[in-house]
């Protein structure tokens, strides 16, 4: 093939995003479809924040169209002094011309580097745009990012404004069903940061209507964010600092949660990789505190320790941002950190000194977490290398598990999920009348999902808040403990047992416990998390042993079959189940560390290619992590003789 | 000869200090990261680079002479192979089981877990390469004569 001039594409702008929208926009999925959304309303965004706007209005068509309109200046329709065609025109189909280029616009700005509303064009089969401007209405529209006329005028008009309809291109956009839960979200953070502004959404399609107006700033998005979670002390901590160059709002509580969680804005955007804004605000929180303390216990805490159960909001105004990549995810500017660092500190320090019992509070729910998590895996270890009997601490496991009773079904998917727990049922082959125990019970939803396949239901737990939960769902409760279970040889044609023999030492022991409790004949189903091969076992082993201290035993498949086999056991079967998890939602627990935490999220963000192979799991715009595990669950029968 | 031999010994012994010192790096990078340390980060991180770019130095040196893990020749892809398919089977066979019995005779139940989940990566490794030696085309291109 000859290369000459005529083999070299020049793309028009328009082009050049359709053809990679990605580039531009992120994704061709939600994520992208969203982020067009978010440009438009960012422009109206940078309209308020110049104190030009004040009502913002997001409405999701019956159709599918959507349509951003703000009572800003209104984008100039007039000739545009280089191309003479009307400035909104060019604004629409030529990247880099937006008001954000020449610097004298804005002050500050939300959008993206000024080819924000070329993307939205160019990505849609249909795009109207109103504007309202010198008392008069200007329309035109676009078709694939052409225009399909001239800028009109359409009559007369009161005030100003720019109003942009879109149909999202099919064609091109994998997902064009925009989610009014996630623009809903984006809103109200919106109304909350930029008080002033008016902000209403509208979805036509389910009749949803909401009036959003966030005078409460920060602090009004702190308390939206942390939910009904427990204060660790009774009002958020509020602290604002700076002027038009440059500010921070940063709202701040504990909880008696366990994640630390930090919401981070520059110029309203969320910065969902943080950066040095949220680096500067974990330091200044951490250093305060530590010199309020003066005590050599205070000292020994890390700052993951003192800042587990933090609920913040942190929003920074800068003229000049500066992000790593394009998508505005993480602040890089060293600058901003080292301000928020001392502004904030500076302010919680004098809060500090103001009220003494405020960073006693603090310090105390992290002395307390830290301990508490110590000395449970302290328990555990053996003081001398040589012991060879295994010693189980029954005190660490009621301890924990009385705890986690509280939110126990809301802890993991895994636990109430009708397929995970059918798949055990479906093995089961027992007749109507067999007794059945559901051995480490829990809250008795396993043995409860057997309820008609068995004439009776026992469960047995060490736990007894755990056992109250049972009670509801299974006909009898004892507690005591799977090492020395409490019934006589041959007393039940059923166990059932799901997700605990990793956590107990020795498992042998409890697996020659049910053996011989069991009838022969009997049958035994039990469900364990496995690995896929044999390359994703030590990866799972170090986010299990960092989310349980308590793990003894990551099994492979192997492993688990001789335990079964070798107890005695046979006529063995297994099935296999796939199951999503959110990671975000299982590691917010008590026993795991805030460290182990975030160490835990790493080993997914850095998974080795030999793991992500065979191992699925998913990694959200913001972060968030979803885990595919794969159950075997197994059937395995005491032989009649 | 005595001081060929020791220097011999003395760059091994590199090689594994400053091979431990990028694993350590890259370990205190993550917890200065967590702590929000961005500038300690950046050092470890930045710092185990360097001392990862000395660590294939040192290996450049020993290569010559034979493989620090198992004594067998290195050079092509074909020799190399066959050195790393041994140090696999070697952990495999020997280092990790035995670790794992004296774990378990410790009492220390999720050590000796974790040692197993090493068996069992060091299979599939020791797998994976060994397909690779008995690749002929692979072998025939490795120019194993020098």
């Amino acid at each position: 093939m000859a290369y000459d001039p005529s083999s070299i594409v020049v793309l028009s702008d328009m082009e050049s995003v359709r053809r990679a929208p990605s580039m531009y926009v992120g994704s061709t999925g939600a994520a992208g479809l969203h982020q067009l959304v978010y440009e438009l309303i960012d422009n109206a965004v940078d309209e308020a924040a110049a104190g030009y706007c004040r009502t913002l209005s997001v409405i999701v068509h019956a159709d599918g169209s959507c349509e951003v309109a703000d009572d800003g200046r209104g984008i100039p329709v007039d000739a545009h002094p280089d191309t003479g065609r009307p400035a909104c025109e060019v604004a629409l189909t030529t990247l880099h011309s937006g008001g954000k280029f020449e610097g004298n616009a804005y002050g500050v700005s939300a959008g993206l580097h000024g080819v924000g509303l070329v993307c939205v064009n160019a990505l849609s089969s249909r795009l109207d745009l109103s504007v309202r401007r010198d008392g008069k209405l200007y329309r035109q529209s676009y078709a694939g990012g052409r225009p399909l006329g001239d800028v009109v005028p359409a009559g007369e008009a009161e005030g100003h404004g720019t109003t942009i309809r879109f149909v999202p291109d099919p064609e091109i956009m994998e997902v064009v069903d925009v989610s009014a839960e996630t623009l809903s979200a984006r809103l109200a953070e919106i109304a909350y940061l930029q008080p002033g502004l008016r902000v209403t959404f509208t979805d036509e399609r389910t009749g949803l209507h909401r009036v959003m107006r966030g005078e409460s700033e920060v602090r009004g998005l702190l308390e939206e964010r942390r939910g009904d979670a427990v204060p660790v002390h009774p009002e958020p901590i509020v602290v604002t600092a700076g002027d038009g160059e440059l500010s921070v709002q940063a709202a701040f509580q504990w909880t008696e949660g366990y994640a630390e969680k930090i919401w981070s804005y520059v110029n309203t955007v969320r910065t969902q990789d943080g950066g040095d804004h949220v680096d500067g605000l974990r330091l200044a929180l951490t250093e305060a505190l530590l010199a309020s303390a003066d005590t050599p216990a205070a000292a020994e805490m890390t700052v993951p320790d003192l800042l587990e159960g933090l609920v913040a909001v942190v929003s920074v105004r800068t003229a000049r941002p500066q992000f790593a990549g394009q998508s505005k995810r993480l602040l890089a500017k060293p600058e901003i950190g080292a301000f928020v660092r001392d502004e904030v500190g500076r302010a919680f320090a004098g809060m500090l000194t103001a009220d003494p019992g405020l960073g006693l509070r603090v310090l105390r729910r992290a002395s307390e977490a830290a301990r508490a998590r110590a000395a449970a895996r302290l328990a555990r270890r053996p003081s001398r290398y040589e012991r060879r009997e295994i010693e189980v601490d029954y005190e660490i496991y009621r301890r924990q598990f009385g705890i986690r009773s509280a939110d126990w079904h809301d802890s993991c998917a895994w636990l109430t999920d009708e397929g995970l727990l059918n798949s055990h049922v479906e093995l089961c082959d027992v007749p109507a009348d067999a007794r059945m125990l559901d051995v480490c019970c829990g809250s008795g939803v396993v043995g409860g999902a057997f309820q008609g396949r068995v004439g009776e239901s026992v469960g047995l737990d060490i736990t007894p808040e755990m056992l109250r939960l049972a009670a509801d769902r299974l006909d009898v409760v004892d507690q005591g403990t799977v090492y020395d279970l409490p019934y006589p040889d041959a007393s039940f044609d059923l166990v059932v047992n799901r997700e605990v023999l990793h956590l107990l030492p020795g498992p042998e022991g409890p697996v020659s416990e049910i053996f011989r409790v069991l009838r022969p004949g009997g049958q035994f189903i039990v469900g364990q998390i496995m690995p896929y091969s044999d390359v994703d076992a030590y990866w799972m082993y170090r986010i299990f042993k960092k989310k349980q201290p308590l793990l003894f035993q990551m099994f492979g498949e192997e492993q688990f079959r001789d335990l079964l086999l070798g107890a005695g056991f046979g006529d063995l079967r297994m099935t296999t189940h796939h199951l999503w998890e959110s990671i975000d939602q299982w590691t917010d627990s008590h026993e795991t560390t805030p460290r182990h935490r975030q160490e835990i999220y790493r080993l997914f963000y850095d998974a080795p290619k030999e793991v992500r192979a065979v191992h699925p799991f998913e990694i959200g715009a913001d972060g968030s992590v979803r885990d595919c595990w794969r159950w075997c669950v197994y059937s395995v029968r005491k032989p009649v003789s | 000869m005595e001081s060929q031999q020791d220097i011999v010994a003395g760059l091994s012994a590199a090689f594994t200090h400053e091979s431990l010192t990028v694993a350590r790096y890259l370990s205190f990078a993550q917890t200065a990261e967590i702590e929000g340390r961005a500038e300690a980060a950046a050092a470890f991180q930045e710092i185990a680079e360097s001392v990862a770019c000395a660590v294939q130095g040192h290996f450049d040196l020993l290569r010559d002479l034979e493989d620090p893990l198992t004594g067998l020749p290195l050079g092509g892809t074909g020799i190399n192979l066959r050195a790393a398919v041994t140090a696999d089977l070697q952990a495999m066979i020997e280092m990790y089981p035995r670790l794992a019995r004296i774990a378990h005779a410790a009492g220390l139940a999720d050590v000796a877990s974790w040692l197993e989940t090493l068996t069992m990566l060091k299979r599939s490794h020791a797998a994976r390469l060994r397909r690779l030696t008995e690749d002929p085309v692979g072998m025939a291109s490795t120019g194993e004569a020098g």
